[in-house]
């Protein structure tokens, strides 16, 4: 068979085409989705209005600092990179967009290229891309335009506040949280974090009664939960792994005895980790504590993160 | 890029991606209700994600990579109603009575089904969406080389599939065949 009568082989068993999909899928569906979308509130990832404001006073050093290049109004208009909780990992035909797991982009993106190209990385270097960003790259590959390098760390509180509100083990979609709960819940969590200048606030959307999304904001220090979720179901994969680690959590383990349960518990449920079709992945993080903490994370596979002592 | 930049662009873009999600997800989803939540996830990812989405040519295959993605936790059993998608639903009901079973030939659809999961869905990606090489590698996040070597075994498999179910079904007749020429008069086929 070749190449084009396979697929055109594989075309006529599309039970839909485009045509029809947009004779129904019309204007008022599409800008009521879209109206609902864009008033959710913008990621921390992007500066807020009231984070600019902020950023004139607080952090006047910098705005100072670049007004001698004549750059001040960039200074004011560009997040820092430094509360993004995520990283671009450029590894050559795969450039990744990786969760900030240790607030060492560098370490980070090592452990993302080695997971996908099975061999350590080159030399990286992590860079400011000026748009509120961080870019890690092989050190001999050229500075990209308008970049600057970074030095330091990401917000180690603020990518492990995302993952104790966003967890289906003992955060937000542990379960149907109504709002009083989740607003006690993520009082709780930004207190186990020394987050305490922080405030809480909440929006329900239409029909939800679920409070389970938080969208955490630097800037403000202000944590903003929502209702957006008004059916949760206990007996979907996503839940009844998280309720198994529920109990893993509730013994004291060391990192390695925890990644152990957590991949047996996966794999009674079917889960696999090969790279090829990733369904859940597990990343170790060494600390100090005393015991391994599980976070469950959701979002196109299931993300396990599991801070412990090497034991 | 202020709060209204932001906006703006996300706009262009969702309205320049809206009927193409919408028809990905739908051919792979029947039901309605399940199939607008999976738009509306896709399309939310994208406004948190903002970001980190690429630029020009390479976001159409990489909403499709968060598609995908979005499929795969909702068929793994994931479950949320949101009344974002509410509106959605409603549209796409009157497609799913619109919509008839396509005219193929059985032994194409029994092969295609025949295939792993992964299989399908790179073939799709290319006979459906109508992606490139290039445009497979980000929407799977992957690279070119493997793209190519990954299309080449989804074909061959494909195509030795097609050839089993063709054997499978000359036997078979070729077995009825045989059954009613040996048959008595009097007998039935269940007794033989």
């Amino acid at each position: 068979m070749t190449r084009e009568r396979a697929y055109d082989a594989v075309r006529r068993l599309a039970r839909v085409d485009d045509e029809q999909v947009a004779t129904v899928a019309g204007a008022e569906g599409r800008e009521a989705l879209l109206e609902g979308i864009v008033s959710m509130p913008v990621p921390t990832t992007t500066p807020a209005p009231r984070r600019r404001r902020r950023a004139s006073v607080i952090g006047g050093g910098i705005a100072v600092t670049l007004a001698a290049s004549g750059t001040i109004g960039w200074a004011i208009a560009v997040n820092n990179p430094r509360d993004t909780t995520a990283l671009q990992c450029a590894i050559p035909d795969s450039p990744s967009i990786v969760d900030a797991v240790s607030g060492d982009p560098v370490a980070d993106c090592a452990a993302e290229w080695e997971r996908q190209r099975g061999e350590a990385p080159p030399a990286l270097v992590a860079y400011d891309n000026g748009h509120g960003g961080v870019l890690v790259q092989p050190a001999t590959e050229p500075a990209p335009p308008g970049s600057s390098p970074f030095a330091g760390t990401q917000n180690l509180a603020l990518i492990q506040l995302g993952e104790a509100l966003d967890d289906y083990v003992a955060g937000l979609n542990s379960r149907c949280l109504d709002e009083p709960a989740a607003v006690s819940l993520t009082k709780a969590k930004l207190a186990e974090l020394g987050l305490h200048d922080w405030t809480v606030t909440t929006r329900r959307n239409p029909g939800a009664t679920c409070f389970d999304r938080a969208s955490p904001d630097p800037g403000s220090r202000t944590v903003l939960v929502i209702g957006a979720a008004s059916v949760q179901d206990p007996s979907s994969v996503d839940m009844i792994l998280a309720r198994r680690l529920r109990k893993v959590a509730a013994t004291c383990q060391s990192l390695p005895e925890a990644k152990a349960a957590v991949e047996r518990a996966a794999s009674d449920l079917g889960l696999s980790s090969d790279p090829s079709f990733v369904q859940y992945r597990i990343t170790s993080v060494a600390t100090d504590a005393k015991c391994t903490t599980i976070r469950q994370r959701v979002g196109g596979a299931i993300f396990v993160t599991l801070r412990g002592p090497r034991g | 890029m202020d709060d209204d930049e932001r906006r703006g662009r996300y706009e262009a873009a969702y309205r320049a991606l809206y009927a193409p999600v919408c028809g990905y997800v739908t051919r792979r989803v029947p039901d309605p209700q399940d199939a607008a939540e999976v738009v509306a996830e896709t399309f939310l990812t994208l406004w948190r994600r903002f970001e980190d989405a690429p630029p020009g040519d390479e976001l159409r295959p990489w909403v499709y990579g968060v598609a995908r993605r979005t499929l795969a936790n909702h068929r793994r059993g994931e479950r949320r109603r949101t009344a974002l998608a509410e509106r959605l639903a409603a549209d796409l009901a009157v497609l799913g009575e619109a919509v008839h079973a396509p005219d193929v030939d059985d032994s194409v659809a029994r092969a295609f089904a025949a295939l792993s999961d992964a299989d399908r869905e790179l073939l799709a990606l290319v006979a459906w969406e109508g992606l490139s090489h290039e445009e497979l590698a980000v929407a799977l996040g992957v690279s070119r080389p493997v793209v190519r070597l990954r299309l080449h075994r989804a074909r061959r498999r494909f195509a030795e599939a097609r050839r089993q179910d063709d054997l499978q079904r000359s036997a078979a007749a070729g077995h009825a065949t045989a059954r009613r020429v040996i048959a008595r008069p009097g007998t039935t086929e269940e007794t033989l």
